[in-house]
C-alpha cells in the first residue's frame, strides 16, 4: 500500500524509495526552509558606522513569529570577504576595525549591531530571513 | 477567485489556504536555497602555530550563501561562529565567502603548545642584587655568575618537550677581555621554583645541565643555546604543574678573564624562554555551499 506523501522528488542519480533525508530535493515528510525576505532586489545592503560609533540595522519582517535568519557581513571594508552570523574576523582581516556586537530577531525585526573602533566606514550586509521559527 | 502560485504545497495536516508562512513547504513565492557543494578540509597544528587555514573553490564567480562548521578534538561539531567576540577570547575560528572560494580557518591568541616568555627575577650572585644577572669573569679571573626565573610556564606536567630554548639577553659586555663565554647553564630542580629574594645559587641542580662555549656578538643580542632535557627533566617531575615557574642557574665554566655579559631586568632586552612541546592536532572543516549570490 503506497503512503500518501503529498509530493516527493529525490536528486539525480538517487532511488525515490531512498531512507535518506539528504537524498531528497523537497519531501512533505521532512520540512523545508523557505526564503521569506531578502535585502530589496536581492542586492547586498550598506551601513555606514561612523568614527568610533555603534550602529543598529532594524529590518522589519512582521511574520508575527521568531524566524530563523542569516546574516553575511563583509568585515572588512572593500576585501570582497564576507562571514556569516556573528563573525570573527579570519586571519586576513585582523586589522578590521569593525565587529558585530549581536544579531537578533524578534517577532517583528531582525536586529544587527556593528561596533567602530575606527574611523567612519561603511559595511556591507546581507541577509536571509526564513519561513521557519527559530523560536 | 484562485490565485496562480505556480506551486504551493503545505505541510501534512496544513491549510493550503493558510496565511502562516511556517505552514508551507514551499512556494514559488518564496525562494529557498540550492544546494551547491558540500566540502570537508583538514588543518594541522604544529607547536608554534598560531592560525591555520584551508580554501575550498567554488567556481561561482560570486560570492555565496554558506555555512560552516568545525569540529573540536572532543569531536563537537560547531557552527562558525559560534559566539559573540567577547574581550577576553583566547582562540576563535572563521569563514568568509569571496567570489572564489569559502575558507574555514582557526586562530589561536597565543602560539600552538608553546610557551614564551622572558625572565620575571634574576640573580646577581657576586652582587646578592636581584636587579639583574651577569655571568663569565670579573678582572681578577674570578667568576660572576646568575640565575634567572620564568613564571607563568604553561607546559603541563609530563609532556613531551619538543624543543626549549634559552635565549640570553646580552644588555651590556663588560671588561676588557677577548673571546668566547663559556658558560654552564642547569636546571634548578623543583617543581615550582621560588623567587630569587633568597640566593637561589646553591639549589638543586638538574641532572641534565649544558656547556655553551659563546663567541659574543654585539650587545643587544642574544645568545641562544639548547636546554630541551633540561626543561624536560623538570617538566617530567611529579610535581610540576602548568603555570609553575621554572629556574636556571648560569655558571662560568672557564670563560675568558675580565669578560662578562650583563643582563638588566628593568630595562632593555630581557632574557627569554622558549618551549615547544606535545603533538600536532588538526581541525575539521565543513562547509556547505549554496547558489544563491549575495554579492
Amino acid at each position: 500500500m503506497t503512503k500518501d506523501y503529498g509530493i516527493k522528488v529525490v536528486a539525480t542519480g538517487k532511488l525515490i524509495t531512498s531512507d535518506e533525508p539528504r537524498e531528497y530535493i523537497i519531501n512533505s515528510e521532512f520540512g523545508s526552509v523557505k526564503i521569506i525576505q531578502e535585502p530589496p532586489n536581492q542586492a547586498y545592503q550598506v551601513v555606514t558606522v561612523g568614527d568610533s560609533a555603534t550602529v543598529t540595522v532594524t529590518i522589519p519582517h512582521k511574520l508575527g513569529f521568531i524566524p530563523l535568519c542569516m546574516v553575511f557581513t563583509e568585515l572588512k571594508s572593500g576585501t570582497g570577504r564576507w562571514y556569516n552570523g556573528i563573525p570573527l574576523e579570519g586571519f586576513e582581516d585582523q586589522t578590521t576595525t569593525i565587529y558585530m556586537s549581536d544579531a537578533y530577531a524578534d517577532k517583528d525585526n531582525l536586529y544587527l549591531t556593528y561596533v567602530n573602533t575606527g574611523s567612519s566606514v561603511d559595511v556591507k550586509y546581507y541577509y536571509y530571513i526564513l519561513g521557519d521559527a527559530g523560536s | 477567485m484562485a490565485k496562480d502560485y505556480g506551486l504551493k504545497i503545505a505541510k501534512s495536516d496544513k491549510s493550503i489556504e493558510s496565511t502562516d508562512k511556517r505552514d508551507l513547504l514551499a512556494s514559488s513565492q518564496y525562494s529557498m536555497f540550492k544546494y551547491h557543494m558540500d566540502v570537508i578540509g583538514t588543518v594541522t597544528f604544529t607547536p608554534g602555530d598560531t592560525y591555520q587555514e584551508v580554501s575550498f573553490d567554488h567556481n561561482l564567480g560570486y560570492v555565496p550563501a554558506f555555512i560552516a562548521y568545525y569540529k573540536d578534538t572532543a569531536g563537537k561539531l560547531h557552527f562558525i561562529p559560534s559566539h559573540r567576540k567577547p574581550t577576553d577570547f583566547l582562540n576563535w575560528p572563521y569563514a568568509y565567502a569571496d567570489r572564489v572560494k569559502v575558507k574555514c580557518g582557526y586562530i589561536t591568541a597565543t602560539p600552538y603548545n608553546q610557551y614564551s616568555g622572558s625572565m620575571s627575577h634574576a640573580y646577581d650572585e657576586a652582587m646578592g642584587s636581584t636587579a639583574g644577572f651577569r655571568v663569565g669573569k670579573f678582572s681578577d679571573d674570578t667568576a660572576r655568575n646568575g640565575a634567572v626565573r620564568f613564571t607563568s610556564v604553561s607546559v603541563p606536567q609530563g609532556a613531551t618537550i619538543n624543543s626549549a630554548t634559552l635565549r640570553v639577553a646580552i644588555e651590556f659586555i663588560i671588561g676588557d677581555g677577548s673571546g668566547s663565554l663559556i658558560v654552564k647553564i642547569a636546571g634548578i630542580d623543583e617543581d615550582n621554583t621560588a623567587d630569587f629574594s633568597s640566593n637561589p645559587m646553591g639549589r638543586t641542580q638538574t641532572t641534565n645541565t649544558d656547556i655553551a662555549e659563546w663567541p659574543l656578538p654585539a650587545a643587544g643580542n642574544y645568545l641562544e643555546r639548547s636546554i630541551t632535557t633540561i626543561v624536560q627533566e623538570i617538566i617530567s617531575r611529579a610535581g610540576w604543574s602548568s603555570g609553575n615557574a621554572m629556574g636556571f642557574l648560569l655558571l662560568d665554566a672557564g670563560g675568558p678573564n675580565d669578560r662578562r655579559i650583563e643582563d638588566d631586568l628593568a630595562t632593555g632586552i630581557n632574557t627569554q624562554l622558549v618551549i615547544s612541546y606535545g603533538d600536532n592536532t588538526t581541525v575539521i572543516f565543513r562547509a556547505i555551499i549554496f547558489k544563491n549570490k549575495i554579492a
